[in-house]
């Protein structure tokens, strides 16, 4: 098909007049079968270099993309122009899946999008054998590779799949964001046939700018001073989940429209936040990095990091996600010389946990066929840490993954190498010293724009002329008394809430008086606990009562209710017994414990955590629970699964309503 | 495999649709070594260019045309052998047991064997020990013996995942910290709980798992069958524990015998129903319990037809001067006491006939009839009638 033919078809299919010179080189590489790593800036057009092929060449293509909103946009806009398009996705119901599996299975797709999860679907691998697939495109290239960091474990058996299909078969790997150290691992691995094809990264709308503060509380000044200014809507992205909750609870406070996302939030409560903040309901949304990859919104106006990225890798990916639509957009990074580099440094350090955790996984799977669930019990590490260990020692060929029925179970390699730590040790070389080029993006006083550009390997760019270094804007922090007063108000009266609320009973969300590590609140409780230093102290009790007041208001209670002790002697009935006097609520001492359980702390996973306690509690009189509304008391909430249980528990006795109360929140949670 | 890539060729050509065997070993020669040729670059080929170099015929054209179609499906099953650790033994890998070559030859050494374990195993010494899926007990403690004697000269017990000997000859080496190989009789994805029964062992790399069938396949009664042939082949001993005088035990130790082959067979009790006895008339040599070489005595086959000469005294003799005459009284004479097949009656008189020339001269023999099946047996027609040489 020569170009002239090919934009006969574009016209009638898409409506476009004609390719890049660089779609069409593209394109005529995959229709000729051969295969191409497309590193190109977002918004260029690059799916239509699969898209297009897709129409021409016998059989489905499948599309490889974690970005289910995006599939779902790029499908409609395909049906919409009479292309052959479906997506499967964990979002669809399982029978819609299986109608569009049947469809591709009886040549009725030109394109079927699908997440890189499937592939460790033993529906979908099934189903997969009966298609006539014409072409493979993966997605986000970059998850492929281990120098990324954003390497996706489930890419590696797209990986696999590649290197198996036959040699003429063309394969489309594209990405926005590689380094050249990125784009040789993608090579290696996918094969040598891979030939790149390389674009220009400046993203000629974004203003990049740094502002440096010395302290946490400038970030909160800098959000409340600038955010008025700053055309709607947007992005603030923070490094941990406590904190998305404490800025979008401050810019709430400041009556700016604001929402917190991050993986703590369950599905549902995600896509109604996705939606709403797509519709531009939200001055702005407060996030971790889990917001934004998935999000296909081309009018983001401003991205604002309160923590800064691991890398300029990271940095270039989040940014990009604004100005898709060509407006002007500002990524703003809010940056503290003195503290912002333990976060970034302690994930790097803990991305790999310790050798004798490896070992620890090998004696086990040594032992006996498990599937991940079990091996977390079996070895009580935490299930991040489980994770990344199964990941490494299948990449080692230490352990294969092997399908046992409907599960996914690991088996050890009877000829498997020794496990090399090296290689962790290198990993975490090159991510220190990616930390280091993203500290020094900070210090630069040169275009920041050409700087990430080169580092991502686009060495012919020149300056941008709109960051704050080209055009000499520089931005600072400034604050007043007036804020500092508000800022202190603010935490003052910021409670975070315990989400604990489900359908299966009659928990509802509860409410603490403070994060563990934000406030003082964390060591009066250690000192009380763990030093000997009796009864909680009683502004904790004015604290928790001031939380009580704001988040339930004056509620009809019946009973209170506390969580029996584990270690901590009766520091907690002493607390409630405080509580049931100041709020004249009757309180009960009939929960108990039918067996000693250990710590909670003791136990790394949510599931071993869940395992502790389960069946544990139990009320001595039943029948008075019934109908009433229960105000449930405990120091300090972690996982939740303690209140969960018993939260459970009082449902099945026939509590009316039971409401959770404690003292601290802590900040990391294991799930 | 020098490339990856290759697994999903040799998952092509290994189960090309009615494709026997030694054909597709003789594409394998043509291609990689004649040829010098990758997979690839032999796929890359047109129609035209195929029929020039290889000469195919219009079927093999478009099998192998279905092939060229069907790789991207390949591809993902052999994406799930690789990703759940199975291996790919192409017959010209230096992995690929000698033995197996050396036994079975082009005409049937699978072309590609799918492996979980520790391939080792394949090059070390092998034992087979076999017998029906419902031996009796002596069967049973035969094979115990034997593979714990094995065991203790450290050689591999190659064995059919059956019920039966096969299972007794898996658990007593497993008893006594033995190694083992399981040839199965399906394709080696549908092993799951088999893959589950064994771990420990596979882990520790005294069990590997060989299947020769495409990985999806299920059990098959024709894979069963057809396995047998790999298990004396893996094998450089074979132990037979019992026998019938059909299925897969007795077939397999006949091509053996066939193949001059060492088989050893258990000699029987007095009362037990089996055709051990038959095996050690056709040569098989007879063991004790504990696989020993036994004493037993053997009628030879002039011995074995002296009595039944006895009664054809009126037969006109001429010793020496004619050969035929006398091949065929022995031909009748054991056709008189049961049905054979003309593989077993060469074995039996020792002939050194082709079997196909047995077979027409059997069939055009008045006195004797085929019976149904495959291979046909022959008996004695009870119809008396006049002696072709009379």
């Amino acid at each position: 098909m020569t170009r002239q033919q090919a934009e006969i078809q574009l016209r009638k299919l898409f409506g476009f007049n004609q390719f890049y010179d660089l779609q069409w080189l593209v394109i005529e590489n995959l229709l000729a079968g051969r295969r191409v790593l497309f590193i190109e800036k977002t918004g260029f057009g690059k799916s239509l270099c699969y898209q297009f092929p897709a129409t021409q060449l016998q059989g489905v293509t499948i599309v490889f993309s974690p970005l289910i909103a995006l599939m779902r946009d790029q499908v409609r806009s395909m049906v919409e122009r009479g292309i052959r398009a479906a997506a499967i996705n964990s979002n669809q119901e399982e029978d819609e899946n299986a109608a569009m599996i049947a469809k591709a299975q009886n040549n009725e797709l030109d394109i079927l999008y699908i997440a890189p999860e499937r592939m460790e679907n033993a529906t979908w691998i099934t189903a997969s054998r009966e298609m006539k697939i014409a072409m493979v495109v993966i997605d986000e290239a970059h998850c492929i590779s281990l120098w990324g960091q954003s390497f996706r474990p489930n890419y590696r058996r797209i990986v696999n799949l590649v290197r198996l299909l036959p040699k003429n078969f063309p394969v489309l790997a594209t990405t926005a964001t590689a380094t050249p150290r990125i784009e040789a691992d993608i090579i290696e691995q996918v094969g040598s046939g891979l030939i790149p094809v390389r674009g220009q990264l400046l993203r000629s709308n974004i203003r990049l700018f740094v502002v440096h503060v010395t302290c946490e509380d400038e970030k909160f000044f800098w959000l409340a001073a600038n955010l008025p200014k700053l055309k709607k809507t947007g992005i603030v992205y923070t490094g941990t989940q406590a904190n998305t909750d404490l800025f979008s609870n401050w810019l709430q406070f400041l009556k700016f429209k604001s929402a917190a996302y991050s993986g703590r939030l369950d599905g549902e409560a995600r896509i109604r936040i996705e939606s709403d903040f797509i519709t531009n309901k939200y001055d702005c949304v407060v996030s971790t990095n889990a917001l934004g990859m998935g999000i296909d919104k081309p009018d983001i106006h401003f991205i604002i990091h309160t923590q800064i990225p691991q890398s300029p890798i990271h940095y270039y990916q989040e940014i990009g996600r604004s100005g898709r639509d060509g407006q002007e957009a500002f990524a703003i990074l809010l940056y503290n010389s003195n503290d912002d580099l333990e976060l970034p440094r302690s994930f790097i350090d803990g991305s790999k946990p310790s050798a004798s955790k490896y070992e620890k996984v090998i004696a086990v799977t040594k032992k006996a066929f498990l599937g991940t669930n079990e091996i977390i019990k079996a070895t009580n590490l935490k299930q991040t840490h489980v994770r990344v260990i199964l990941a490494d020692l299948i990449d080692q060929k230490i352990i294969n993954e092997q399908v046992d029925g409907k599960c996914k179970k690991y088996f050890f390699n009877p000829e498997a190498p020794p496990l090399d730590l090296t290689a962790f040790e290198i990993l975490r070389n090159a991510q220190n010293q990616e930390l280091e080029r993203m500290v020094e993006y900070t210090r630069i006083t040169s275009c920041r724009m050409k700087y990430l550009c080169n580092y991502l390997g686009d060495e012919k760019q020149t300056s941008c002329g709109i960051c704050d270094n080209d055009t000499n804007q520089l931005l600072n922090v400034v604050s007043s008394d007036v804020m500092i007063q508000k800022l202190q108000e603010f935490k003052e009266t910021f409670f975070p809430v315990l989400e604990v609320e489900t359908h299966r009973s009659h928990l509802i969300n509860g409410v603490a008086s403070s994060y563990y590590g934000v406030t003082n609140v964390g060591a009066a409780l250690r000192h009380s606990k763990y030093e000997g230093g009796g009864d909680f102290p009683d502004w904790l009790l004015g604290l928790t009562l001031k939380a009580f007041r704001k988040y339930y208001g004056d509620p009809k209670m019946d009973l209170i209710i506390y969580v029996p002790p584990t270690e901590s002697g009766d520091l907690v009935k002493h607390f409630a017994e405080k509580i049931s006097s100041a709020l004249k609520i009757p309180i009960s001492h009939k929960l108990i414990k039918i067996s000693p359980t250990s710590p909670q702390k003791m136990f790394l996973s949510g599931i071993s955590k869940k395992e502790n306690i389960h069946g544990k509690f139990t009320y001595q009189t039943p029948d008075e629970i019934a109908g009433k509304s229960v105000l449930l008391i405990d120091d300090i909430f972690d996982s939740g699964n303690t209140i969960k249980e018993i939260g459970q528990y009082l449902t099945v006795m026939g509590a009316a309503c039971i409401a959770p109360l404690v003292i601290a929140r802590t900040v990391g949670g294991d799930i | 495999m020098n490339e990856y890539i290759d697994q999903t060729y040799w998952i092509a050509i290994a189960h090309l649709p009615k494709w026997h065997t030694e054909r597709i070993n003789r594409l394998v020669i043509q291609v990689v070594h004649e040829n010098k040729m990758s997979w690839a670059n032999f796929f890359d080929l047109d129609k035209k260019e195929w029929c020039e170099l290889f000469a195919f015929n219009e079927k093999e054209l478009a099998d192998l045309e279905a092939a060229k179609d069907d790789m991207p499906r390949l591809a993902f099953i052999a994406e799930q052998l690789q990703n759940e650790g199975f291996q790919i033994i192409p017959i010209n890998s230096p992995d690929y047991p000698v033995v197996l070559k050396e036994n079975l030859k082009i005409k049937s050494a699978p072309t590609v064997l799918y492996i979980k374990g520790r391939k080792g195993l394949l090059q070390e010494d092998a034992v087979a020990i076999v017998g029906s899926r419902k031996a009796g007990n002596k069967a049973l403690e035969f094979t115990d013996q034997v593979a714990k004697k094995n065991v203790k000269e450290l050689k591999v017990i190659v064995s059919g995942f059956a019920k039966g000997v096969d299972k007794q000859a898996l658990d007593s080496t497993l008893e006594s910290n033995g190694k083992s190989i399981l040839v199965l009789p399906q394709g080696i994805l549908t092993f799951q709980s088999g893959f589950k029964k064994y771990y420990e062992p596979i882990v520790n790399g005294n069990v590997l798992v060989l299947s020769t069938f495409f990985p999806k396949a299920g059990w098959d009664v024709g894979f069963a069958m057809a396995r047998n042939a790999y298990i004396y082949g893996l094998a450089k001993e074979i132990f037979v524990a019992e026998s019938d005088n059909k299925g897969g035990t007795w077939e397999g130790a006949m091509n053996g015998l066939k193949r001059h082959r060492k088989i050893y067979v258990r000699v029987p009790e007095p009362k037990e129903k089996n055709a051990n006895l038959k095996l050690i008339e056709f040569g098989a040599l007879p063991v004790n319990i504990n696989g020993e070489i036994t004493e037993f005595k053997v009628l030879s086959s002039d011995e074995l037809f002296e009595t039944v000469n006895n009664h054809e005294v009126n037969e006109p003799q001429a010793p020496g001067e004619d050969g035929n005459r006398n091949i065929e009284n022995d031909i009748i004479s054991l056709l008189k006491r049961d049905s054979y097949t003309s593989t077993e009656i060469l074995l039996a008189l020792k002939l050194d006939w082709d079997s196909r020339k047995l077979t027409s001269f059997l069939k055009k023999h008045p006195n004797v009839k085929a019976t149904a099946g495959k291979p046909p047996k022959f008996t004695i027609n009870n119809v008396i009638s006049p002696s072709l040489f009379g």
